[in-house]
This record gives C-alpha cells, structure tokens and sequence, in this order.
C-alpha cells in the first residue's frame, strides 16, 4: 500500500464530518484544541474583570463600581482562571499532545473527552451569563461559609457556583480517567514506562491527582447546595453543622489543584529545556521522584490556609512542615533544569524566553510560598494583598508562562507555522515588566495591612503602591493582546514550518504538520528508532487500514503489544449526554425538581446507549506476523482499568463525606443531637444480605436482585430518618444513606444492563456491584460509628 | 504494575500515617484522652510510620528494575516526611 492510499483511507476512517457534523467530533485533535480555544476566551473574560478590578483599586475612594458589583467581579476573575481557564487549558494541551507523543492514535475514550468538553462549555457559559445578568456568584472563588449559605447570599449567585462548578469538573474529573487510562495502555509498541516521555510521567501524576482531589470539592459543593435548596444544616452552626468543614473539603481540593495546575507547566519545561539545550534532562529519574513526592505532600497542606482558625498548634506543625518540605521536591525540578542548560548548549529561542520568565517569577512566587508556609509570619498577613501577590506568582510564574512557552513551541506542530521572533519578543517583555509592576508592589500593600477583596480604601501611603500595580496591570493586558495578536499573525501567515523544526526527537514531531485525524499511519515501534517517513511508509503495527478506528493497546509497565483497541467513531452521543446533563443542571438551578427524574432517565439512556459500539471479541492481525486480541478478548480492556479509577474516585468522595459526618461529630457545638433515629432490621438487614450476594456473586441475575436489596434497605433508611433540617446529625446519616441509595441504585442498572452481555462487560459491571455493597454496608455500620464518636466527645 | 506501585508505596504509608496520626490527634483532644496517653498514643503511631517506612527502601533496593532508582528516591523522600512532619508529637502541646 502506497503512503498517500494509506492517508486516504487512514483519513476516510478517522475525520470528523464537516458542517454540522463538526460537533460530533471526538477526536482528541478536534477536542484538544477546543479546550484550549474555549479556554482561552474564559481567560481573555477573566482578564477584562482583573482590569476592572484594577480600575476600581487604582485610586482612594473610587466610585468606579459599587461594592456589590466589585464582589461579582472578583469572585468571578478567581472562579474563571482557576477552573474555566487553567485546568482546562492544560487538560486541552495534554488531550492533544498525550496520544502523539506516546505513539496512540486517540486518547481511551474519545466520547468521554467530548463529553466533558460539552460540560465545561455548558457550565463555563452559564457562568457568564450569570455575570452578564447580574447574578454572578459574590462570596469569593472559595465560597466560604456562612457567607455563601441561604441566609447571607440569598438568589440564586452561590447555586450558580456550585452547581456550575460541579458541573465544569465533570470535565476534570472525565479527563483524569482518560489520562490515567490512556497513559497505561495506550503507547507505542516497546515504549516501556521508563522510556515514556517525561511530560506524560508529569500528567500520569496529575490525573492521579484530579482523580482524589476533585472529589472532596464536588462533596462539599453538593452538601452546600443541600443546605441552601433542602435545609440540611451541614454549616451552620446553630444546628449542628460547622463552617470550617467546608474550608477542609475545600482546601482538600484546593491546595492540591494549586500543584494540579504547576505540574503540568512543569512537564512543558522538562520537555522544551532538553530540546533547546541539546542535552537530555539531566535527573530524569530524580524528577520522576520529585513528581511524585510534590503530588503526594500536596494533599498534606490543605490546612495552610486555615492557620489562623484556633487549631491546635501540633496539627498546625505538620501542615506547616509539609508545606515547606515542597519546595524540596520543586527545587530538585529546578536544578535539574539548571543542570540541563549547564550541560547542553542552551539556544534562547523565544519559548526559551518564556522559560526564563518563568524562572524569575515562580522561584520569587516560590520563596514567598516558604516563607507563608510558616504559622508566625502567615499569621501577620492572612487575607493580605500579600497572598494575592503571592499566588499570582505561583500561578502566573508556574502556568502562564510555561504555557506561552508551550504556545510557541507546539504551534509548528498544530497550524504547520513557525514563529518567526518580531513581535514575539516584544509581548514577551511586556507581559514579563507588566506583571511585576502589578504584583511585586502588592506584596508591600499587604505588609501595610491592605486585605484582599477590599472595595475601597482611604490610607494615601496604599495609593502610590496600588496606582502602579493598576498601571502595570495594564501594561501586562496590552502585553497579552501583542502575544495573541503574534500568535494570530503566526497562524494566518507564519512561514511554513519544517517538520521537527526544534531538532526535538519525540513522537509527536514524527506525524505530518499539521497532524491528521489519525496522528500515526503506522504505530510507531520504538525498537525501529520511528520517525515520520518510516511512519508514513506503514513501518510499524496496524499500517493496513480495516475499516475500524484502531490503535495498539500495550502492557502498563513494559510496552509490549497486548491488544487492538477499537475506538468510537464520531458521534453525537456526548453533545445529546450533556445537552441532557445540563438540562438537570438547570432544573436544579431553577428549583424545578421535578424534571429532575426524567432528565436523569434521558442521561442514563443515552450513556448505555454509548455502549452499542462495543465490537464483539476478535483475535486480529496487527501486522509484522503479531495477532492480537481486540479489547474484547484481552481481559485487560480500557473500560475495566477505567472502572477502577472511578470507583477510586468515587471512594475518595465517600471517605470526603464519612470525614465530614466524623469531624461534626467530634467539633461542631451542639452534638450529639437530642435524638438519634432508631437502627431496625428492616432496613439493616436487606443491605447486609444485599451486600454479602454482591461480594459472592456480582454477576448476572444475583447482582440485579443484591442491589435491589442494598436500594430497599437504603432507602428505607434514608425515609425512617427524621428532623434531617434540624440538626447535622440526622442531615449526616441522611447524606450516607442517600450516598448508599444512588450507588445501590446505579449498580441495578448497571447490572440489569450486563445480564446479556459478555463476560468481558459483566466483569466491568461486577467491579461496581463490590464496590456499590461495601458502600452499603459501610452506611449501614456508620450510624453506630457517629453515634459512638459523639457520645465520647460530649 | 508493582512496580508502579513501588514508586508510590513509601508516600502511600505516609498519607496513611498523615489520616491516623491527625486523626488520632484530633480525635483524642476533642474526647478528652489524658494528654500523656494520647502522646504515647502518637508517638507509637510515629514509630510505626518510621518502620513501616523503611519497608518500601527495601523493596526497591532489592528488585532492581529501570525504575527501581525512582522508586528509592522516592521511598526516602516518603521515610524524611515521616519524620520530619510528625516530628511535633515529641515535643509539641497536643490540644
């Protein structure tokens, strides 16, 4: 077969359909870029609410906006930029370049990818057009309560947030499956795990990450969303319920999400320094190391933004030990790049540029993270323009720009244009000075006793410093409108680039520029050292086209050929799935519950439904004399490593909630309640034996009847528990019989739906049932557990 | 696989000790245990975090692997945060 009849047919199998059939698109390419494209207009909305906020603070006593006006706007800069426009942005990244450089020719679940890009539109455009109305969320992007509870922010802006953002990290949480999945198994033949490239080490860490960090959010944005729509106090504390607990679930997620967001900027540089200092990364294995030793103490700081809240100072001294230990990990990345550029023959080409930006700004945002890890000095300036300094620093320094670099680096490989260094070179400077004069003066203003989200002020020795912060924020927008306007002209006249125009060497310089439908025309095997016209010559397994969208699926840790795994072609299941999705969204948002129900049937219908593509078991031939089992006859299919990290996502909010019960239980005033609902066999006993039939047999008719068991229990228990709006003790119970309910509830449709199908898809629903029982039979146990708790605590 | 694992094992006992040991922190101060108990209580929790976390430095050292490197360092990183973040149950006011 010749190379241009095997892009022909390669292309006629995997395009997207052109006209209406654009949203149909699941291919990550497609998906990818209009992750980074969407988000990219969140961050140009995003940065025009930071110019008004800047307008309003650039002089004392402004009337430029109203203070409620000013709380919608800054509640709105944080909420956009952390979730509408960094998360997904590298998510977009990372869906886009994952596959290409780990030989793939798709992510694991394209739907899926679509699906949660459909979510993140939806939920991102009803928060704008909340702002647009005048309904946008005003109690800060971490929403504390009781600010955000009914009765101090009554209307609708708080459930705008928290259903929005519950619904936005659909997206998060859909992508981390993905690319923990597509990482593990889905690589070139050989590429082994210590072959991999390092920027998939970096997203491998960070799915993980979203994966146990999101959830707690999630929780706690539902419980909170109880509270204000049904009444169940979890955070008020006149009745049981506790503020600080929804610092804690939120934090939880917070801190983490602050690494989340750094790691993978951090994966960006690991790969562009080797490249421009012609030298590998020296420490590559001390960087995988770091990688995960920054993910894991990530989760153990949560409380270094709850210094100042009266907790005891031993529990302060391991946050703030883990906080500092951070930096352990973060500077043996930095050296390892220092040692890259000592070792090679650096070239200052403008992502280099970019790279050094980002050494200035995040290792000065890095010292003052230090120096707030500690109690004493965040004691002082808690709440500060000094925080505010700082997490742009951070942030800024350890996204922004290593995701210009990025920008600049992969643009050959996404629009075939290389830059050519005129007006790039002159945002660069612009953005660098522009935010320095905003930021570093910030610092000064919070020493001075300038808190945050301050509307107005009157002390003339703020004003100097707050006029050259607006000016320089200023400076930085026209910084950012030179770079798009480069990045435009780049796009439309760039001159041609060639292919691997940086002298790189990874897989994704090895597909045409730009990049087909199907990225590989063969998948690469990395014994052959691949490189583009071996590629595009069939040099490499599955080069002969057979009708289907096929790519190699391989053994997690050592890269051999396992299986062919079959993937979806385009469709429009994940636009109706969200369409519907976003429909209970808004129904919730209206308070119209009950078109809740059928909404949820219409998205339940639909996602089984996407299971219809499913190719039946087959042994095929991969070419080069290997046959291999597809999907369906490996025993290792994508779906079932995807079921387990659900499960473990699932788990996370589980424990997030059995947490919260616990921590009421032993900290909030006014436990235990007067009176605890009665345990009866009648609901204990139908889940415990649910359960144990579930854990036996979690195939088949058995496991249809051991969640109907495990649903009736539940749900028995969930009706017998009275004064749930009185008091956080029943409210609890209530949240974990329910949690048990929808599990119970999920694992009978589950099972109902596997009975006929192969065994490959009943071992897939079996993992559910296990898990929906030990679920059960945890809420049924917890009772006791809370009561006990409380009663020592009185 | 297990050897993916390897590489998080160390930091996995962490995060458990990191749930037992503020736990039992905080569990204890909120139910009133009698301090010296309750530091005893947590010291042994610490104890046990340093042995148990010595165990990962062991595996890796003895299966040699392409990211066998990985996993120790690792694993010693996860052993010095043991120490180093509970080191304020030897010392430190507990409630």
């Amino acid at each position: 077969m010749t190379p241009i009849r095997r892009h022909k047919e390669l292309d006629r199998i995997w395009k997207t359909p052109r006209g209406w059939g654009r949203l149909s698109a699941v291919n990550h390419t497609v998906v990818g870029r209009r992750f980074m494209v969407t988000s990219l207009v969140f961050f140009a909305i995003g940065g025009l609410l930071a110019m008004l906020i800047r307008t309003q603070l650039a002089t004392r006593d402004s009337a430029f906006m109203e203070p409620g006006t000013y709380a919608q706007v800054f509640t709105m800069h944080g909420t956009i930029m952390m979730f509408l426009f960094a998360i997904p942005f590298f998510e977009g990244l990372a869906m886009y370049l994952l596959p290409k450089m780990l030989g793939a020719r798709d992510l694991a679940f394209p739907r899926m990818s679509a699906y949660g890009y459909w979510c993140y539109l939806f939920g991102g455009s009803i928060l704008i057009v909340a702002l647009l109305m005048g309904a946008a969320p005003d109690g800060g992007w971490f929403m504390y309560t009781p600010l955000s509870s009914s009765t101090y922010t009554p209307g609708i802006s708080a459930d705008v947030w928290l259903l929005g953002i519950s619904f936005v990290e659909i997206s998060a949480m859909s992508a981390a499956v993905e690319f923990l999945v597509s990482i593990l198994l889905l690589r070139a033949g050989g590429m082994s795990l210590d072959r991999m490239p390092i920027f998939a080490w970096y997203m491998l860490v960070v799915a993980g990450m979203m994966l146990v960090g999101f959830p707690p959010l999630i929780l706690g944005s539902v419980l909170l969303e109880t509270e204000r729509a049904l009444g169940l106090p979890f955070f008020d504390p006149t009745r049981g319920g506790d503020p600080l607990l929804w610092q804690h679930l939120f934090w939880l997620f917070g801190h983490p999400e602050v690494y989340i967001i750094f790691l993978p900027a951090a994966g960006v540089l690991s790969t562009i320094i080797p490249v421009f200092s012609s030298h590998r990364l020296v420490g590559f294995r001390a960087v995988v190391a770091a990688i995960v030793t920054m993910g894991f103490l990530s989760f153990g700081l949560w409380v270094h933004h709850m210094y100042t809240t009266g907790i005891p100072h031993l529990s302060l001294s391991f946050f703030s030990i883990a906080s500092a230990l951070v930096a352990v990990p973060t500077a043996v990345q930095i050296f390892a790049w220092f040692a890259t550029m000592a070792a090679g023959r650096p070239r200052f080409s403008i992502p280099m540029l970019h790279v050094g930006g980002f050494m200035f700004v995040f290792v000065f945002g890095g010292l003052s993270g230090v120096m707030l890890a500690m109690v004493p000095f965040n004691s002082q300036v808690h709440d500060t323009q000094f925080v505010v300094a700082h997490l742009h620093y951070v942030l800024v320094g350890g996204f922004i720009f290593p995701m210009m670099a990025a920008a600049y680096y992969w643009l050959p490989h996404m629009c075939g244009r290389q830059p050519v260094q005129h007006l790039s070179h002159a945002a660069f400077w612009t953005v660098f000075g522009g935010f320095n004069l905003t930021f570093l003066g910030m610092h000064l203003t919070g020493l001075l006793g300038m808190t945050r989200r301050l509307y107005s002020y009157d002390d003339p020795a703020w004003e100097v410093l707050n006029f050259i912060s607006s000016m320089g924020g200023f400076v930085t927008t026209i910084g950012f409108a030179l770079l798009a306007l480069d990045l435009i002209l780049l796009v439309m006249f760039g001159k041609r680039a060639r292919r691997d125009p940086w002298g790189a060497g990874t897989l994704e310089w090895a597909t045409p520029m730009p990049p087909p439908s199907y990225a590989f025309a063969a998948i690469p095997v990395l014994e052959d050292a691949p490189d583009g016209r071996r590629i595009a010559a069939g040099q490499g397994l599955l080069a002969v086209p057979r009708g289907q969208l096929e790519t190699l699926g391989v053994d997690p840790l050592t890269g051999a050929p396992q299986q062919i795994v079959v993937l979806p072609a385009s469709t429009f299941l994940p636009l109706w799935t969200a369409v519907a999705t976003g429909g209970i969204y808004l129904s919730l948002l209206a308070k119209t519950y009950l078109l809740v129900p059928p909404l949820a049937l219409v998205v339940v219908v639909l996602f089984l439904r996407w299971t219809r593509s499913t190719p039946p078991a087959q042994v095929l031939d991969a070419g080069r004399g290997i046959r291999l089992p597809n999907q369906s006859a490996s025993g290792a299919a994508p779906s079932l490593w995807a079921m387990r990290f659900v499960i473990a996502g699932d788990a996370t909010a589980f424990a997030s909630l059995l947490f919260g019960a616990g921590f009421l239980a032993i900290s909030a005033p006014g436990w235990p309640p007067p009176g605890w609902p009665e345990d009866s066999v009648r609901t204990i006993l139908p889940v415990a034996v649910g359960a144990a039939i579930a854990l036996l047999r979690p195939h088949g008719i058995a496991a249809v009847i051991a969640q109907g068991l495990i649903l009736a229990g539940s749900a028995a228990a969930l009706w017998r528990i009275e004064g749930a709006t009185d008091h956080a003790a029943p409210a609890s119970l209530a949240a974990v019989a329910a949690y048990a309910a929808l599990h119970a509830a999920i694992g009978l449709v589950i099972a109902a739906w596997a009975v006929k199908r192969p065994r490959a898809e009943q071992d897939i629903s079996a993992q559910w049932q296990r898990y929906a029982a030990i679920v059960g039979a945890m809420s049924m146990a917890f009772p006791i557990v809370l009561r006990l708790l409380s009663s020592a605590a009185a | 696989m297990i050897q993916i694992v390897r590489i998080i094992l160390g930091f996995v006992l962490w995060s458990g000790f990191f749930l037992l040991i503020y736990g039992a922190q905080a569990t204890g101060c909120a139910i009133g245990i009698d301090p010296a108990r309750l530091r005893l209580v947590l010291i042994a929790a610490l104890g046990l975090g340093v042995v148990a976390g010595v165990w990962p430095i062991v595996l890796a050292r003895r299966h040699a692997s392409p990211l066998s490197n990985s996993a120790l360092l690792a694993s010693y990183a996860a052993l010095g945060a043991t120490v180093l973040v509970f080191s304020g149950v030897l010392w430190m006011k507990l409630c």
